[in-house]
């Protein structure tokens, strides 16, 4: 049977792979400054690494003219958390997303451009993929998922967990195919370009209750209408600019410290600013910001932290300081001696869930319903998670007034 | 309401995240239970103490300079 892609050596291969990932990562950084001018050029610049390497790995003779399978959901479930809006259009007759239209830069399908023609012969395939992102995980495996491909210029799905990778808020990266389940042979990688339209996830306190990507999806622009760069940069610094000193509290929160919060400021306004035209002007672009920032930091965490902090949140009995000091210090006057630093540093010491959450309650003001946008989780534990994480840092600051002897006390 | 409930939902009340009726019942019983209004003022100073402490703090004066050379090339 046909088989899509190289057999034979499949780690070198991959290497090789991976290797031009980081090549496409280049060209696609070197360009970045050509790109909010001119998109369509950027995209296809960074995608001639994958068209090369896709001629290679011989899957480009697959008949010209036939249909193009776009991507395309599969169960209605999956509807809320990746909105259909804009999934299933059709693409062009003749053109190929992988070895571009004649000439010209690939076609977009929606979300995600995952340009995919299986040989006309075989009717139904099944393919595990990987998504590759260069400039986040350049060597890392994020989720797999499953590319189902049917014959006949019909449907193809993929599973709720790869397309839940794939709404990072910027992505721009390649899909990896790495084997045809049928035959149970591991066919070698075969990288297809994907690339997302840069739109964060949604927000659920978004003013009119729509996710921000279900408008970004209906909403793709062309670079021809896109607005002109000045006004771009304009409402860019009135908006969004604006808020980087909540950024940056917030990033040195998470981080821990001063550098890396630099770093995740910088990389969350870069990605805010390619994917400003999806952001809806006017809108919650604190929080906006926010959800990117966090984003990136989560996967700056996942890629440094090799044993993540594994903490059983449940175990975690905060004591009721109140109850300590009612007697001595009703008042909490103990707490007007604690500095600063004291503070900052007790906090640091919280488990991330509940730093997070504290931050952007008690530092930032944020309402519940922005904090469960930000973090992705339900208002009820944002609620859970904030008492917990104030009562937390409640006993470490009251510990330490003990130990300073601003207060008797015993510390538990 | 009995202290237990009011004390459950006292960082609630105090970030205006109640309905109406539910705010209306602790505020009741703060007025009317010496212990939880003190839990309440000892609560509601230390909101106030974290964001004092935390928000001195702002983005480093070059760091604007550098995301808009970041972004624009200046």
């Amino acid at each position: 049977m046909p088989r899509i892609g190289a057999g034979g050596a499949p780690l070198a291969s991959r290497r090789a792979a991976r290797a031009a990932g980081d090549m496409e990562h280049r060209a696609f950084v070197a360009d970045e400054q050509t790109q909010q001018l001119d998109e369509s050029r950027a995209v296809e610049t960074a995608g001639g690494a994958v068209r090369r390497r896709l001629n290679r790995d011989r899957i480009a003779h697959a008949g010209d003219g036939e249909p193009l399978f776009p991507a395309q959901l599969g169960a209605e479930d999956r509807a809320r958390r990746a909105p259909r809006r804009g999934m299933a259009e059709q693409p062009r007759q003749g053109e190929h997303p992988l070895h571009g239209a004649a000439g010209g830069a690939p076609a977009r399908i929606g979300e995600h451009e995952i340009g995919v023609r299986p040989p006309a012969h075989q009717p139904q395939q099944r393919f595990n993929v990987r998504r590759l992102d260069p400039r986040v995980f350049p060597h890392e495996l994020l989720e797999f998922g499953q590319l189902h491909l049917h014959g006949g210029g019909e449907t193809q799905a993929l599973d709720e967990q790869f397309v839940s990778e794939l709404r990072e808020p910027v992505f721009h990266g390649s899909i990896e195919i790495l084997d045809c389940l049928e035959d149970g042979e591991r066919d070698d990688a075969v990288h297809h370009e994907a690339r997302n339209v840069a739109s964060p996830p949604p927000l659920r306190n978004s003013r009119r209750g729509m996710s921000l990507l279900g408008t970004a999806m209906a909403n793709t622009p062309s670079p021809d209408v896109s607005p002109p760069v000045d006004e771009k940069r304009a409402s860019f610094e009135r908006e969004a600019l604006v808020h980087l000193d909540v950024l940056y509290r917030v990033a040195l929160r998470l981080s821990g410290n001063p550098s890396d919060a630099d770093d995740l400021v910088q990389e969350t306004m870069l990605k805010a600013f390619r994917a400003w035209d999806q952001y809806e002007k006017g809108t919650n672009a604190k929080a906006w910001l926010l959800t990117i920032l966090r984003h990136a930091f989560i996967n700056e965490y996942r890629r440094r932290t090799r044993h993540p902090e594994t903490v059983d949140l449940d175990k975690i009995e905060p004591y009721a300081v109140f109850s300590e000091v009612q007697d001595e210090d009703p008042q909490g006057a103990f707490f007007d001696r604690i500095v600063d630093d004291q503070v900052l540093r007790a906090i640091d010491q919280l488990p991330v869930v509940f730093r997070e959450t504290l931050v952007l309650s008690d530092v930032e003001g944020m309402t519940y319903q922005e904090i469960a946008g930000i973090l992705d989780i339900p208002v009820g534990t944002v609620k859970s998670r904030l008492f917990r994480a104030r009562q937390l840092l409640q006993g470490k600051l009251y510990d330490y007034a003990v130990e300073m002897g601003y207060i008797k006390g015993t510390p538990a | 309401m009995n202290c237990r409930e009011c004390v459950e939902h006292l960082y609630e009340f105090l970030d205006r995240e109640l309905t109406p009726d539910l705010e209306r019942e602790i505020r009741e019983h703060l007025e009317d239970c010496p212990p939880c209004g003190e839990q309440y003022d000892f609560e509601e100073l230390f909101l106030k103490f974290l964001r004092a402490r935390c928000r001195t703090q702002g983005a480093p004066g070059d760091l604007k300079k550098r995301v808009l050379r970041e972004l624009f090339g200046e």
